[in-house]
């Protein structure tokens, strides 16, 4: 341990309020709608079912496998580990490599099942706080309203930012409405107690789907660089207040037998690996039993992906801060019975799901031979092929119309476009073809440019040219080199 | 808010900033999951 260094304190509102709407905001906003609506079925038995099925299981089962527990507290605890965390998910996910098909359902069931969990966890508190027993007709209509309503207001937020950017062509305004467009959804929605992860999720998913005809040029260019930069800050700093939390949890359980809780947070944890798996393979089969039933064609995925689905069920900093947020008291003035205990627990459950399963997923991967190729996709460059063709259409059209003077900047944009296409279908049909010739081509053309960017550094150095000119020189080489570079990391 | 309050939160951003760039290029440096190296990491202060 490193003494002498800022106490920094996990405040479960800082989570909810601060940091998570635009955490919630920047995964659904990249997250493509048609992966996300073609993976809806599992993503929602991932987001309800599971959740439900963790929480029931650690109910009926803590009370022999937890010394002091019941069914109420158990309850309690699987609200509060049940679901995955977006953020851990994808950040890891994607780092190693994970088969898109695998990361759109991890992403997709981590976006949703925020909301489910926290209702979970409002039943399961209210269980033991107010000693009341909800119905479950009423947790239904309950559910039901918070999801209904949560989307409902993500979805108005997302018009109304929509409404406010297509009248708008100034970068840094457009850049500030998606800033506000999390906080705006999140707060609209928690305010007529409806789901506030649910209105963001929404709202970012309904932006990022329009996000082609909402944002100008310039903002979408300096928007990504933002909201990376912002990302990347943000998830930084909610996993080293996970980390900075391990004292205090220690020292708030210091009278208790450590051998004793770590076993505990063993069993927990085993329990709730197992529970993720027993889940995601049942709920493959019974579907597919379903689809052989009524004669649909099958869409399960094979037990390798059920298996890496099954594993990488990371848990983050929503189940901390729910945990943490656990009131001390009940309504008759007694204590919360296992408070500390239940965060204790948590957080091993999120330690040993980050850096156990995260650690051990590469290798995993590696022994299925899971690992996605990091080359474009088939998608992609059919797409490029049949935009540049459309193009090359275009300016024929134009030849044919045009004005003599228009002909010389015709012919040449023609040769410009005509070029793109060829380097982008030999792109598409680089198995075949001469990669070599186009990694070549990749790289002899970054080392021209890192040519022509030390020649305007020199003549900014010499005083030639002022800074002015090689920002702008060195934006058009920036831009150039941006071409070959993936459009999200 | 006071002016020593306002110094003290300065020092925890400028801390906490420093933090996750400096375990980020740790995780990249050894090819390991940000968010491992940031919780395994945050977990050494006290």
């Amino acid at each position: 341990m490193i003494p002498n260094v800022p106490h920094v304190s996990l405040q479960p509102d800082i989570v909810f309020l601060v940091l998570l709407p635009p955490l919630l905001f920047g995964a659904a906003f990249h997250t493509s709608w048609r992966d996300f609506r073609l993976n809806l079925p599992r993503i929602l038995s991932l987001a309800f079912g599971l959740v439900g099925f963790i929480a029931a299981a650690l109910a009926y089962t803590s009370g022999w496998l937890l010394p002091g527990f019941d069914h109420r507290t158990g309850f309690v605890l699987g609200a509060l580990v049940a679901s995955t965390d977006a953020i851990a998910a994808s950040a890891i996910a994607k780092r190693l490599g994970l088969p898109k098909r695998i990361i759109d359902v991890l992403e997709g069931e981590s976006l949703v099942n925020d909301a489910t969990s926290l209702l979970a966890l409002d039943f399961s508190v209210a269980m033991l706080v107010g000693n009341q027993v909800p119905a479950v007709g009423a947790g239904a209509l309950r559910l039901i309203y918070l999801a209904a309503v949560g989307v409902l207001v993500g979805l108005v937020a997302g018009r109304l930012i929509r409404w406010g950017q297509v009248r708008l062509t100034d970068a840094p305004i457009e850049i500030t409405l998606t800033l506000v467009a999390p906080y705006l959804s999140y707060i609209a929605a928690e305010s007529v107690h409806a789901s506030g992860v649910l209105a963001t999720v929404a709202c970012g998913l309904y932006l990022g789907h329009k996000r082609s005809q909402l944002l100008s040029t310039r903002a979408r260019l300096e928007s990504a660089a933002v909201w990376n930069t912002l990302d990347f800050v943000l998830n930084g700093l909610v996993f080293i207040l996970i980390g900075f939390q391990l004292p205090t949890i220690l020292a708030a359980i210091r009278n208790m037998s450590l051998p004793a809780l770590v076993l505990s947070g063993i069993t927990v944890t085993v329990l709730m690996i197992a529970l993720r798996l027993i889940w995601v393979f049942a709920e493959s089969w019974i579907s597919q039993a379903i689809r052989r039933v009524i004669k649909r064609p099958d869409t399960s995925m094979p037990p390798t992906e059920l298996l890496l689905v099954g594993w990488t069920g990371m848990r983050g900093v929503i189940a901390l801060a729910a945990a943490m947020s656990l009131p001390e008291l009940l309504n008759d003035g007694t204590a919360f019975p296992q408070r500390d205990v239940l965060i204790f627990l948590t957080f091993c459950v999120i330690l040993v799901t980050l850096v156990a399963q995260g650690l051990s997923l590469p290798l995993l991967i590696r022994k299925l031979g899971m690992a996605a190729a990091f080359a474009p996709s088939c998608e992609e460059n059919e797409a490029r092929r049949r935009m540049l063709s459309s193009a090359i259409s275009h300016i024929r059209d134009l030849r044919g119309l045009a004005n003599p003077a228009e002909e010389e900047a015709l012919s040449d944009l023609l040769h410009h476009y005509q070029q793109r296409f060829e380097e982008a279908d030999s792109t598409s049909k680089a198995e075949d073809l001469d990669v070599a010739n186009y990694e070549q081509y990749r790289r002899l053309s970054t080392q021209l440019r890192a040519v022509e960017r030390s020649t305007i550094l020199h003549m900014r150095d010499q005083n030639t040219i002022n800074d002015e000119v090689l920002r702008t020189l060195e934006r058009e080489l920036d831009l150039m080199d941006a071409r070959f570079l993936p459009s999200h990391p | 808010m006071q002016t020593a309050d306002i110094h003290n939160l300065e020092f925890i951003l400028l801390f906490l900033m420093v933090l996750v760039a400096g375990l980020a290029a740790l995780a990249r440096r050894f090819q390991t999951p940000y968010p491992i190296v940031l919780v395994v990491g945050g977990s050494r202060f006290r």
